[in-house]
């Protein structure tokens, strides 16, 4: 417990550092000014919000192929797609902030906006459909479908910029190189990292929260 | 090309942003906790062991 505590303490104190050095260290950006600094915390909790999404769906197939040991991947599945829902509120809420002032508008019906909401509704209905399934076993397969479609959405949110024409910018990081400078992807991959990392603790700590919660309950009811 | 909007400066529309983020994590991050230490807590205190719920499981 303390070990867990102490680690994401000094990942908090980490990623504190990585948005020092994004809000004051690197320079402002040619094109949109110092608004661009919103990215430096949009892009690491949009590429969260894909790994917790993608991480509940490899959860919620384990659930159904490994029946014996169900109940750790559903805990399991049930703290990334928690994860993933959060991150996919944020990446929506820091987009739409930069958006006002860059685009004008909080929001437009683009294919990565989208794309984006519809993964957030799906992950919202996670846990709706969790939350009004009472027995148990209906309860991890319905979760566990549920979590499958969310992840097999991912890919389409992220290559939506280059399916179809988007207002959004397309990938600034591909295969033939970055379109960033080298102190703005430093920072920017930094701040990924830091977020990552941070996110992977959260993720165990709320994992054994479930088990633990479970645990109490199933003593309880063994009464 | 922009540095806010309106009125409104640019400072704004980024801490708020950072701002967002840095209260949802945080609560997040601390709800994970205490429900972990609760749930913790609650078992011990009302006299269950491990040995004992895997022999009625």
């Amino acid at each position: 417990m303390k070990l867990r505590k102490n680690l994401l303490a000094l990942s908090t104190l980490l990623l504190l550092g990585g948005w020092y050095a994004a809000l004051f260290m690197v320079g402002a950006d040619k094109d949109q000014g110092e608004v661009y600094r919103i990215m430096f915390v949009h892009v690491p909790v949009a590429w969260c919000a894909f790994v917790w999404i993608i991480t509940g769906g490899v959860y919620g197939a384990l659930a159904l192929i490994r029946k014996s040991h169900a109940q750790r991947f559903d805990q399991g599945g049930q703290a990334a797609m928690e994860l993933g829902t959060l991150f996919s509120a944020l990446a929506l809420a820091t987009g739409m902030i930069w958006g006002r002032p860059t685009w004008g508008v909080w929001w437009d019906w683009d294919p990565r906006l989208t794309s984006t909401l519809v993964m957030f509704l799906i992950s919202c209905g996670y846990h709706i459909l969790r939350s009004y399934t009472p027995d148990v076993a209906q309860r991890r397969n319905v979760a566990a479908v549920t979590a499958i479609l969310s992840g097999v959405n991912v890919p389409l949110v992220y290559y939506s910029v280059n399916l179809w024409r988007s207002i959004h910018q397309p990938q600034t990081f591909t295969r033939s190189g970055s379109q960033a400078s080298a102190d703005i992807s430093a920072t920017l991959w930094t701040n990924v990292f830091l977020m990552l990392f941070f996110s992977i603790l959260v993720f165990g700590l709320r994992r054994l929260s479930i088990k633990a919660t479970e645990r109490l309950n199933a003593a309880r009811e063994s009464l | 090309m922009t540095e806010g909007y309106g009125n409104i400066d640019w400072k704004f529309f980024v801490f708020f942003a950072y701002g967002i983020v840095a209260v949802t994590l945080g609560a997040y991050a601390i709800f994970s906790i205490k429900r972990w230490e609760s749930a913790e807590k609650s078992f011990a205190e009302e006299g269950f062991s491990n040995e004992e719920l895997e022999e009625k499981n």
